[in-house]
């Protein structure tokens, strides 16, 4: 009896204690969230007769968005810029944790950083470094007239390759990082022992690492995914969607429909496209790692 | 912006319209009635103030929601070093877009280092874009936007319009994109280009020239001589001949502002003659009031009579609140266009995002 009480003081105590925090998440996640969805269901207005008269309207929004054109391109440039920057960063990431493996301590220490670097810089001081790398008159410009090639405009004429360059630049050490460890991971003796039953480096790497790290891959995958999808800033300073619509991906848009065009009704109901995406995709993931 | 205005904490007292936000923001309830308040304003009920910019102030209901500041009108600038290097005459009057077009190509030739024409192309510059170059475009082929209060999504002018646009950048006429997309274009061309004979023809405003002034951001003490401004042509060279889009600015009172009367009285003090006088030169813009338009110190500005001249004939834009909305989609057409995809695709954008803003029944085709 003394006993059951104590646990009922001490489950009291683990409830009074979370309540913070579960308090915070309520006001300052579940509620915005909720509220997110609900907008989406209103004729929501910055300006115009709708922001006077706030409106449920149901689907509306919705059924406008399935007729949009500019949506249907928005996905695609969204999927577009997610594949090229998951399987630009991850290979990248992969190929140069390989390279840097069983090498020794100093030349760790040295060129990690130096990828690092990358990706602790902010979403703006990437753009900005990317922008001036890639402008018209930017240092790969310069370096392409020493080589005597033709000068190109790169944010002009192949947007939404520079765009991905740039953010595989940015997120290509965090694969990196991932990989380096799964990496040490593997065990050596497994490996030795391929090597001694007559396994070339190639089948090493397919039937012996690559197994070894494959949930790595799949975590990496997903949590890249869902960084990947929620990128403004970088593109938003580059290229700011354009030219027209080549790099118009769904943030950009969102944020188009709802400040620029001052319909934030709509602009929530597109950010909806998002969370689909996002979900579906990390349903996908999970489900691979399980099925292991 | 329109955050602040929704809240009695952050409203301020006065705020400056753009007239084109205006019905949008009267629409959302947004600002004060001053009809009120106009009663007892001598010189607006006297006629003191051009009834047309009286007119882009007043809303549907009739009744006035802000007092207009300033106005401009949009020619063709063009630098006379350049033209009398390529052999052209320094008094240039296009007739119609070919002949815009000719001359450019004149140009291209005997100065491949000009940039023959510029106007803002990209959603970056936005209003300017909207106004300075697809409105100045489609209202001269004798298009509105708008067609009994429906917004035309589909037309052979809108095309004809594209591709004046598409010609300029195909045939290598226009900057590189990487200027022009850019939300400093205006700048870059206004103080850069055209000054420094970069440029030999730019689509923009009257206050272009504010830059120029002693007071200026690039003063250019000769550009009264060196600098001239032609009349947009219409497409073909119908009548009227030439065609001017024209805007403005105006002071508007919060509906939320705590201050009304004595945000109304600092209205008028600063619309009172000599202050207004200081105020417009400094601006370089267009004024409001007819009795400062007649003032010496203001008229014999350069280029002041030509660009005060174009507003007798001018067109405002629709006076309707989606213009707001819609104008966003003719900046993204445009730089479409600029960028690469075929007008009729950019139309047909055009189309869908209109349509899928104001609604199905608010649009037709022509």
């Amino acid at each position: 009896m003394k006993k059951k009480q104590g646990g009922l003081l001490e489950e009291a105590k683990k409830s009074v204690l979370l309540m913070p925090s579960v308090l915070l998440l309520l006001v300052f996640f579940v509620v915005p969230i909720l509220l997110t969805v609900y907008y989406s269901f209103t004729n929501l207005a910055l300006s115009g007769e709708n922001a006077r008269q706030l409106k449920f309207i149901g689907l509306s929004n919705y059924f406008t968005m399935f007729k949009d054109r500019t949506v249907r391109i928005s996905i695609r440039n969204t999927l577009v810029f997610l594949l090229g920057s998951l399987v630009g960063q991850q290979v990248l990431g992969f190929i140069i944790a390989l390279n840097m493996r069983n090498k020794n301590r100093v030349f760790r220490g040295i060129v990690g950083p130096i990828f690092l670097a990358g990706w602790i810089m902010p979403e703006v001081v990437v753009a900005l470094c990317c922008s001036t790398f890639f402008g018209d008159s930017g240092t790969l410009n310069q370096i392409f007239s020493f080589l005597h090639l033709p000068q190109v405009e790169f944010l002009f004429a192949v947007p939404m390759l520079t765009v991905i360059l740039a953010n595989v630049w940015h997120g290509t050490a965090f694969s990196m990082m991932n990989f380096q460890s799964a990496l040490d991971g593997v065990p050596v003796d497994i490996e030795e022992a391929a090597r001694v039953d007559g396994a070339g480096p190639f089948q090493t790497m397919i039937r012996i690492i690559l197994p070894c790290i494959k949930n790595t891959i799949a975590t990496n995958t997903m949590l890249n995914t869902l960084s990947t999808l929620g990128v403004f800033g970088l593109i938003y300073m580059m290229t700011g969607g354009g030219p027209g619509t080549k790099t118009l991906t769904l943030p950009i848009f969102m944020y188009r429909q709802a400040f620029i065009s001052q319909q934030l009704g709509y602009g929530t109901a597109i950010s909806m496209i998002l969370l689909v995406i996002g979900i579906v995709l990390s349903v996908f993931y999970t489900r691979i790692i399980r099925n292991d | 912006m329109a955050l602040a205005l929704q809240s009695a904490d952050t409203a301020p007292d006065i705020v400056c319209e753009d007239t084109f936000q205006l019905p949008s923001d009267v629409a959302a309830g947004y600002l004060t009635n001053l009809s009120g308040y106009l009663k007892d304003y001598k010189e607006w009920n006297d006629g003191t103030f051009y009834g047309a910019l009286v007119d882009g102030v007043t809303y549907e209901d009739g009744s006035v929601y802000g007092i207009p500041y300033s106005t401009d009108t949009r020619g063709l600038w063009y630098n006379k070093d350049v033209f009398t290097a390529a052999g052209l005459d320094t008094n240039w009057q296009p007739k119609t877009w070919q002949d815009v077009l000719d001359t450019c190509k004149i140009i291209k030739e005997k100065c491949p280092d000009v940039v023959p024409f510029w106007c803002n192309s990209g959603v970056a510059t936005g209003e300017g874009t909207s106004m300075q170059t697809y409105e100045m475009l489609l209202y001269g082929t004798g298009e509105q936007l708008l067609d009994n209060n429906k917004w035309i999504v589909k037309s052979d002018n809108i095309l004809k319009s594209l591709n004046f646009i598409n010609t300029i950048y195909k045939d290598g006429y226009g900057p590189s994109l990487s200027k022009v997309l850019n939300g400093e274009a205006g700048n870059i061309a206004s103080r850069e280009y055209l000054p420094k004979g970069k440029l030999a023809i730019s689509l923009d405003g009257y206050w272009m020239t504010g830059n120029y002034k002693e007071t200026g951001a690039a003063p250019w003490p000769e550009y009264k001589d060196r600098l001239g401004i032609a009349a947009m042509p219409t497409s073909e060279g119908q009548a009227p001949g030439s065609i001017t889009m024209s805007g403005g600015w105006a002071l508007s009172i919060p509906n939320l502002s705590d201050q009304k009367d004595a945000a109304m009285d600092f209205i008028k003090h600063c619309m009172s003659y000599d202050v207004y006088l200081d105020t417009i030169i400094a601006q370089g813009n267009i004024a409001t009031r007819t009795d400062i338009a007649k003032d010496a110190s203001y008229s014999s500005q350069p280029f002041m009579e030509t660009c005060t001249g174009f507003l007798s004939g001018a067109f405002y834009r629709p006076r309707n609140s989606q213009y707001t909305t819609v104008t966003t989609h003719i900046q993204t057409m445009v730089e479409s266009v600029v960028s690469g995809t075929s007008p009729e695709d950019a139309m047909a954008q055009y189309k869908s995002d209109v349509t899928n803003s104001v609604g199905a029944e608010n649009v037709t085709e022509k």
